[in-house]
């Protein structure tokens, strides 16, 4: 089944047409990226399909379940994971709190008031392992407002990673880490299972190409290439469209 | 008829004065994001220094002026001194503002004592013209002219001056328009005074024909947050159609029901927030 | 719980158990006075604190409880299993009516939301004189009765019935927000659209908190309307929501036995002024400035720093 198909979406803000009839559709296991500049409508398409946005046109449909209608936290359940661009944790509570409110997103235990919290061991364990894996076990108790913004935005990752998704939205996973952090992310998001399908978001196109298969690029809202790495790299439309981003990349890995 | 006309033309020009106090609340929110619950107070104070000036002097004007100046300074200290610092905390804004309303209330009511008392009205507007048929209090007509004429020179101000368009780009972002080099601090402060003012205005305006009392402030507070939250939170224009609404409803709900004014007041705007949350018009 | 912490809760009850020994009935009286009010503030920390939705319009449950209890006993029966029913069950319709209608909006829409709710009902029963005794509102709620040997009518009963309230109160409060649902409350307010991601539906989250806020504050009322033996559309006022955020401020929010802390220095300060003062209007509002200004995280996290282990939270 596939896990997400896109179908001729649209989303006009008041005369402004952010997406443009976008139509993708990902295989079961595929490691897509969404590439494009800066005002294409990448992250509005992830508002999309996580239901925090609606289209003016056009269905999306998840593991073959139309859910343009479904409100934003019921498609969770269906097995969907998100994060975003700008870090969305919770700053004031400490990083393993932040994480067993992960793990009990889609479990009754969230409406029971009578037992603690701490008393629900397995859930606690299951938070410690995955704190240990990303190496973040000493700082468990930590607020996470606290952390650094490398940190923080390794939280985001494994909040979403917790929920233990089938598809996972990852919207610019490594903005903002230095080149250890960012290999320390790639690995952790290659040990993900085969059977989750990622779609990313990334400015930074090696990033892009290690993780995954197939690409998607919009401009303007529109979808001018779609197809595997190879073929959208060579592609002489979106080399125009990045030539600038690459001359700068290079510049930059000059001056670094 | 008659009562009907007297009516409309005494829920207008208390709905104008209620644009007055309900724009400096919603220029304050819509550039500072401050929620200032002291507005009421400026009402009353300006409305008794008003009074006290006026008793001086013996000049409506003179108690205007100095009403709209004394509480002008007194907004820029509160403004710069301690609201300046919760630009981000609603809850201290809240708390802040709160405090200081009662502060300012009780201050008042030693200074002035608890009776209500009221403003004569200037000699020059204490008549009445007769308009088809029927009479109508000079100085009822020359609050709505007042009222309207600060809504035009505003709106004048705020879409047609190079300052009102300072304004205008730092509500809609501040460090932006920090950097392009507008003074947004200088900006904040002259909106906050200008704000006060109005209100302080209102409070003089009001004090022959609705009194000043201990209370007024709260009462006057409450009607103006409605105006402001249903008119839209940081709409000049909201609030002018806002303040027309409530003074209406208000006036004719105190007449012919009054057992129901105020849910004839709050219920059509929890109505009305329910439906839009955003306000009547949202930025 | 933490031993340290244990131990001092100990200690407390006992403190609260013997006070009738040692304080004369004036003082019981003030006592009293911050259990009713203690009560209140941590309901509105559920809200408030907890919820992250500051309220205005918290007075609504409070008032509305009270009500219930003076219309009961005065007029029906005045069985406390009855007016207590009533109290809180009137309290959590209200909250489960408003909870549909203010849970659309946020920040400054949703006070003047909760606000203009309160003050419909303040309007309401200041002008239904047959059914409120509006301004004057109704004297002579005779003590309750708990169809029990012993009768509540003096000051060291009553105490002892308040206390028993407020520890319940207390302890069911403490076991929500100690628990995965009180954990998910604190999500909601840290962020939202995070917890929208991760599949909670927090709409009907904030909404059970709404109610259950309202249920407790409306235990407040009930307290309130059989202490002071008199309902007011006071009770019902801004003035009231207004000070039971004062007392979760000075307290601390997100705490809840800090918002107690907070109610019992609120009651004792408005005494203690308003005895010295015709002008504790001028201090209190003075308060609500310095609290800001000194304590902006409240009391509690303050002794938290240095006693943090006797704390519960």
């Amino acid at each position: 089944m596939k896990p997400l198909v896109v179908d001729k979406l649209s989303r006009n803000f008041g005369g402004l047409q952010a997406l443009d009839k976008v139509s993708l559709s990902m295989e079961a296991g595929e490691r897509r990226a969404i590439l494009g500049p800066n005002g294409a409508g990448k992250s509005t398409l992830f508002h999309q399909i996580s239901g925090l946005d609606r289209p003016t046109e056009g269905r999306v449909f998840l593991f073959g379940q139309d859910v343009t209608a479904m409100s934003a936290h019921r498609r969770p359940a269906l097995g969907l994971a998100r994060t975003f661009q700008i870090t969305h944790l919770f700053p004031k509570l400490s990083l393993v709190k932040n994480l067993l409110l992960a793990l009990q997103g889609l479990h009754r235990t969230k409406f029971s008031m009578m037992r603690p919290m701490m008393s629900y061991r397995p859930m606690f364990t299951r938070a410690e392992e995955l704190l240990d894996q990303w190496q973040l076990l000493d700082k468990r108790e930590v607020a996470v407002q606290d952390l650094s913004y490398g940190e923080q935005r390794q939280v985001e990752i494994m909040l979403a990673m917790a929920q233990q998704p089938r598809l996972l939205l990852l919207d610019e996973p490594t903005a903002g880490l230095s080149p250890a952090e960012t290999m320390s992310a790639v690995n952790l998001i290659r040990t993900l299972p085969r059977e989750v399908s990622i779609l990313l978001i990334e400015h930074d196109m090696d990033v892009a190409f290690e993780l995954v298969e197939m690409v998607t690029v919009l401009h303007a809202g529109k979808v001018i290439a779609d197809g595997p790495c190879g073929e959208v790299r060579g592609s002489a439309l979106v080399q125009e469209i990045y030539l600038g981003k690459k001359a700068e990349k290079s510049r930059g890995q000059e001056s670094a | 008829m008659n009562i009907w006309a007297i009516q409309i033309l005494n829920g207008i020009s208390y709905g104008m004065l209620l644009f007055l106090l309900a724009a400096g609340l919603t220029l304050t929110f819509g550039l500072m994001k401050i929620i200032n619950l002291t507005h009421g107070s400026y009402f009353l104070l300006g409305g008794y220094v008003g009074l006290s000036v006026e008793r001086l002097t013996g000049s409506f004007l003179l108690a205007l002026v100095a009403g709209s100046a004394a509480v002008g300074i007194l907004a820029v200290l509160t403004q710069r001194f301690l609201l300046n610092r919760f630009l981000k905390d609603e809850m201290a804004q809240i708390l802040i503002t709160f405090g200081l309303l009662f502060l300012f209330g009780d201050l008042a009511l030693w200074a002035w004592g608890g009776s209500t008392q009221t403003i004569p009205k200037p000699s020059l507007l204490a008549g009445s013209i007769p308009m088809g048929g029927l009479t109508f209090p000079v100085y009822r007509l020359a609050v709505v002219a007042v009222g309207v004429i600060t809504a035009l020179f505003l709106w004048w101000f705020q879409e047609g001056t190079r300052i009102g368009a300072m304004v205008r780009a730092a509500v809609d972002d501040a460090e932006i328009a920090q950097t392009l080099g507008v003074n947004v601090p200088l900006l904040m402060t002259g909106v906050f005074a200008v704000g006060a003012m109005l209100a302080a205005a209102a409070g003089v305006l009001g004090g022959p024909v609705l009194g000043l009392f201990p209370g007024a402030d709260f009462d006057v507070l409450l009607l103006a947050f409605v105006v402001v939250v249903v008119g839209g939170l940081g709409s000049l224009g909201g609030a002018f159609v806002g303040a027309l609404v409530v003074g209406l409803l208000d006036t004719f709900t105190r007449v012919f029901f009054p057992e129901f004014s105020y849910f004839a007041i709050f219920a059509p705007m929890a109505i009305i927030l329910m439906v839009r949350p955003g306000g009547l018009v949202q930025r | 719980m933490k031993r340290f912490a244990l131990i001092s809760l100990i200690a407390t009850s006992i403190l609260l158990l013997a006070l009738p020994a040692v304080l004369p009935g004036y003082y019981l009286g003030l006592v009293i006075r911050m259990l009713i009010f203690a009560i209140f503030a941590m309901s509105l920390d559920l809200l408030m604190g907890y919820t992250g939705l500051p309220s205005l319009g918290h007075s609504a449950f409070l008032g509305v409880a009270a009500y219930a209890v003076g219309i009961v006993s005065l007029r029906v029966s005045n069985n406390l299993f009855l007016t207590l029913g009533a109290g809180l069950g009137l309290a959590s319709i209200t909250a489960a009516l408003f909870g549909f209608l203010v849970l659309r909006s946020r920040g400054p829409q949703f006070l003047i939301l909760t606000l203009s709710l309160a003050q419909v009902l303040w309007g309401v029963a200041f002008k239904w004189k047959s059914l409120t005794g509006g301004d004057d509102g109704m004297p002579g709620i005779p003590k309750p009765d708990p169809g029990l040997p012993w009768d509540l009518a003096g000051t060291t009963e009553f105490y002892y019935f308040a206390l028993l309230l407020f520890l319940v109160a207390a302890t069911l409060m403490y076991m929500i927000v100690r628990s995965p649902f009180g954990c998910t409350l604190e999500g909601i307010r840290e962020n939202e659209a995070r917890m929208r991601a991760l599949g909670y539906n927090v709409w009907l989250h904030q909404y059970i908190a709404f109610v259950l806020a309202g249920v407790f504050g409306g235990l407040a009322g009930v307290l309130s309307a059989y202490y002071n033996g008199f309902v007011s559309p006071a009770e019902l006022h801004l003035a009231t929501s207004a000070k039971g955020l004062l007392m979760v401020a000075l307290g601390g929010a997100g705490t809840l036995f800090g918002p107690a802390l907070g109610a019992a220095i609120v009651v004792l300060l408005e005494n203690i002024l308003s005895s010295y003062t015709q002008r504790w209007l001028t201090i209190l509002g003075a308060i609500y400035v310095l609290v800001v200004l000194f304590t902006p995280e409240g009391l509690w996290r303050w002794i938290r720093k240095g006693l943090g282990r006797w704390l519960p939270t």
